[in-house]
């Protein structure tokens, strides 16, 4: 059983940043195509449309810190 | 003015409708609002030719006013700068958006060709027609301006009867006859193209265009008279609110009926508000102001749609559309409010 668990958690683990990932990289490229399609009519959007590029980054932040957690908290207490 | 502008056999790459609206949105935003209109109202001809020289407009004007002066520098600046927009949007469109581009576009190579034909039937001079062109279509532009050339009424649509869209043409017809079967041949082909989409605002907007094509010819047969022959050959298919089976009652109706009818489709207030004038001149403007303000907020949709480049396509027409008439009415020492009137805002 607890076998289960740890697979589990490894595998969610592994999951979080993953899919965070590519929801991120899926969000980045419409946000940089339209930043880009915004920049080329008018220069002086460079700056928001670099913030609002990056900001999806976010999600993999998310990701990443659950998954941190799982490893680092929840997994020694299930060894 | 140049040779080719938009032809079909561009390179086209598949559609990113994210880089693509937000372009189109970005450039839309630099589209006059209705406070510049008001501005430009107070301006002479001269004044309103350095403000667009100073703006968007600023290439055709820098490079056409060693050429031109006055009314005739803002007229062709205003159409290589329609060419102009239209062919970036083309080459920016992709393959599924361009497709509903072209459609839009392919409607200036009718207005071209019938430009022409006006002209030539008039006798009117070379340069007097080309001035009216736009350099934009489906057809190759040098094409469209090799028909200016030297040519006679019947030799123009001669040569069109080579091009294959064009074989059905007759050269012994009147102008009026082939003016209507160009419009018939441009509906047609774009319903058919489109006829998946039944329920696309593209295609509503498509279907007014024609009901109220028919409505300006009905009521021109109405008011001064037709042959039986004349109600086939004027008479468009696949409209929104009349189909082909209503015309003919509506030409023949009483004018309480008539009206009746009408009452029951937007375009029932505009009638009922022309109705007693002696001129259909107005009428026949309110109905394309009407035309213009339908598509200009219909095509407001989702940004993975075509809808903003469509919104974008109706918007930069209406805003060449509202500066010529500016610069015409100003021209001719038209009243401000006549001219404002006449604004699509």
């Amino acid at each position: 059983m607890a076998e289960l668990a740890v697979m589990v958690v490894v595998l969610s683990s592994v999951a979080s940043v993953i899919l965070t990932g590519l929801a991120a990289a899926w969000a980045e490229k419409h946000i940089g195509s339209a930043a880009i399609g915004a920049m080329t009519e008018k220069e002086e959007l460079f700056s928001k449309g670099l913030v609002l590029t990056v900001i999806p980054e976010t999600i993999v932040i998310f990701g990443l810190t659950v998954s941190l957690v799982l490893l680092f908290v929840v997994l020694p207490q299930l060894l | 003015m140049d040779s080719n502008v938009v032809s079909s056999e561009h390179w086209l790459g598949e559609t990113n409708y994210s880089y693509l609206n937000t372009r189109v949105r970005a450039m839309e935003s630099k589209l006059f609002k209705s406070d510049e209109y008001i501005k430009l109202l107070s301006m002479e001809v001269s004044q309103i030719a350095r403000f667009l020289g100073e703006g968007n407009y600023k290439d055709e004007i820098d490079s056409l006013s060693r050429t031109y002066r006055g009314v005739e520098l803002i007229e062709h600046s205003l159409n290589k700068n329609l060419g102009n927009s239209y062919q970036k949007l083309i080459k920016m469109s992709g393959k599924k958006a361009s497709a509903y581009a072209f459609a839009i576009l392919t409607r200036w190579d009718i207005h071209n060709i019938i430009s022409i034909l006006r002209g030539k039937y008039s006798k009117a001079t070379d340069y007097e027609i080309e001035k009216t062109l736009i350099p934009i279509g489906e057809i190759p532009f040098s094409f469209i301006l090799s028909l200016v050339k030297n040519y006679s009424y019947e030799d123009v649509i001669k040569r069109l009867k080579k091009l294959e869209q064009f074989n059905f043409l007759d050269e012994t017809k009147e102008i009026a006859d082939i003016e209507s079967e160009l419009f018939k041949m441009y509906f047609k082909k774009t319903l058919d193209i489109f006829k998946k989409e039944k329920k696309s605002l593209f295609i509503e907007f498509v279907r007014t265009e024609i009901d109220i094509t028919n409505i300006k010819n009905i009521m021109r047969m109405r008011r001064y008279g037709f042959a039986p022959e004349e109600e086939q050959k004027n008479m468009i298919e696949g409209g929104l609110f009349f189909g082909i089976g209503d015309l003919g009652y509506l030409l023949r109706y009483s004018e309480n009926d008539f009206l009746k009818k009408v009452k029951k489709t937007p375009y029932g207030t505009i009638i009922e508000k022309h109705w007693q004038e002696k001129t259909l001149f107005y009428l026949e403007e309110s109905l394309e102001k009407y035309l213009m303000k339908c598509a200009k907020e219909q095509f407001i949709g989702d940004p993975f749609t075509i809808m903003p480049v469509l919104h974008y396509i109706i918007s930069k027409k209406i805003e060449v559309e509202n500066i010529r008439k500016i610069s015409r009415g100003k021209a001719s020492n038209l009243e401000k409010k006549i001219i404002e009137d006449s604004l699509v805002i």
